[in-house]
């Protein structure tokens, strides 16, 4: 029985600011 | 106890399985005997309370990471406080700004209006308006009390009107920093006004990031977005995206269809050997979508009919915005997805050569929910209307407001109608409505001329789940 966690549960995930359209990440504008 | 509605599972090559949760975000690897526990909870031929002691500790684990929940009905009522989450959401205050609807580019997939062809002269952005848009946003601030600003330039082509961005980006900076706000801009630009003196003049106001966009290698670039005299661009955008790349992380964007998909590797390649490689933040491409009867080579996919009734189309750049971008009356209808598997499929060849050369590029999976569910993201056109999204600008009857505080017929229903906007309600059980939202309004608007219908690119997300649990266990 294995479970291995790669990433762990998280309260509000990063989402870009349009990822459908304009693909401004919200990582380049930190 | 039962398996979350919101698992997705790719198998991988070794026999194990990639899990991912779409609402925690969590992603495990698990042996095959776990996903047959999973199966038999799920099948409800077992309960958690009938599993041996070995599974116990296994399950334990997932549960924690959401993969397994109490009770389904419960998990309905979490996505909904998701939602609302994201949407209630005051750390960030974002308003992208389009400073004019004019443009110095003619690209050949250009439904917008302002070149060869299209007579309407595009909007300008007056310094009063300017100065007004700035009031507006402080009040905002004010009222939010967000700890970030986030300001996005945009257009029609942002740095042909210089004076209006330095006007609010300054004046915004100033109440920023007042209020104990930090302020970051971003513009999103053709490049070929790019310069260190703008960028040097926007650092200190915030400036952290410029996408600038290249549609493939230099002689596809310069075919699909010449000059309005039809001069090339490339050569030039690149070396100005050379001298300012010192001074702020670049994005690379990047319009593609079937004929030009293929030219992108050699554009990757020609980036790749640059020295300023290394300043590139992301490179993110998105599909030209033409709109039906649109004369066009061969090869092209016309799957957005815009402008079906010949009328003189507006709204936010193409480029940037998005093919789907207009209005939808007079439109043929027609299914988004009667054609775009093909696309889905490009845009995984695309991201796979991407990230083979160590660009950073959007995973595919997590496409949303985007800006137009969040209530404190804001739109302001040229002439100072507010709208849910850029892709609605220069679409009067869809404007949710004005900067100045007028209230004219149908600002409050159109505010009404995005507010109530939720259509992944219409998505019924599909796993990846947390990583989606429902897909794109302003796509939907557009191509199936209701904002409200899903705008499904399941197939898309799918192939991307692939490519991410591979990375994300380094195979």
């Amino acid at each position: 029985m294995k479970v291995k966690v790669l990433k762990n549960a998280q309260k509000a995930p990063t989402r870009d600011m349009c990822p459908w359209m304009i693909t401004v990440a919200l990582e380049s504008v930190k | 106890m039962r398996p979350s509605a919101f698992n997705v599972r790719v198998p991988l090559a070794n026999g194990e399985v990639f899990l991912m949760n779409t609402l925690t975000d969590a992603q495990v690897v698990v042996s095959d005997d776990v996903v047959a526990v999973l199966d038999r909870l799920d099948s409800g031929a077992a309960d958690a309370h009938a599993v041996v002691q070995g599974e116990r500790e296994a399950l334990a684990t997932l549960e924690e990471n959401g993969f397994l929940v109490r009770q389904r009905s419960s998990e309905r009522a979490a996505l909904e406080s998701y939602f609302a989450e994201f949407r209630e959401d005051t750390s960030q205050l974002r308003v992208t700004i389009l400073t004019t609807l004019q443009c110095n580019f003619a690209c050949d997939y250009c439904y917008q209006g302002d070149h060869a062809g299209f007579a309407r002269p595009a909007e300008r952005m007056s310094l009063d308006t300017a100065r007004q848009a700035a009031a507006w946003i402080a009040k905002q601030v004010e009222e939010v009390q967000p700890r970030q600003l986030v300001l996005t330039f945009f257009g029609g082509e942002p740095l042909l009107n210089v004076p209006a961005m330095f006007e609010i980006a300054g004046r915004s900076s100033k109440y920023a920093a007042s209020r104990g706000v930090t302020q970051t801009v971003n513009i999103i630009t053709n490049g070929l006004l790019l310069t260190p003196e703008v960028v040097e003049c926007m650092v200190p106001l915030g400036l952290t990031g410029v996408k600038v966009t290249l549609d493939g290698d230099p002689e596809t670039h310069d075919r699909m977005r010449p000059l309005r005299g039809g001069q090339g661009t490339f050569d030039r955008i690149i070396e100005n995206v050379r001298r300012v790349a010192p001074l702020v992380p670049i994005t690379i964007g990047g319009n593609f269809d079937l004929e030009t998909a293929a030219r992108y590797p050699a554009l990757l390649d020609l980036l790749k050997a640059q020295d300023f490689a290394g300043r590139i933040v992301k490179v993110a491409f998105k599909p030209i979508i033409r709109r039906a009867g649109q004369e066009r080579s061969s090869g092209v996919i016309p799957l957005t009919p815009v402008e079906a009734d010949g009328r003189t189309p507006n709204g936010s750049c193409v480029t940037a915005a998005g093919p789907s971008t207009g209005r939808a009356a007079g439109m043929a209808r027609c299914s988004p997805c009667d054609s775009c598997n093909l696309i889905d499929d490009e845009i995984a060849y695309l991201r796979e050569e991407t990230q083979r050369r160590g660009f950073p590029t959007p995973d595919g999976v997590h496409m949303g929910p985007c800006e137009i569910h969040r209530r404190h993201s804001h739109t302001i056109g040229p002439d100072g209307s507010l709208y849910a999204c850029p892709g609605f600008t220069g679409e009067f009857a869809l404007a949710v407001g004005h900067i100045d505080g007028r209230c004219e017929p149908g600002h409050a229903a159109a505010a009404r109608r995005f507010d109530r906007l939720a259509p992944w309600r219409q998505c019924g059980d599909c796993p990846f409505i947390p990583v989606c939202g429902g897909g794109c309004a302003v796509a939907a608007h557009a191509e199936l001329g209701d904002m409200d219908a899903p705008s499904c690119h399941r197939r898309s997300i799918e192939a991307a789940l692939t490519s991410l649990a591979e990375e994300a266990v380094g195979e």
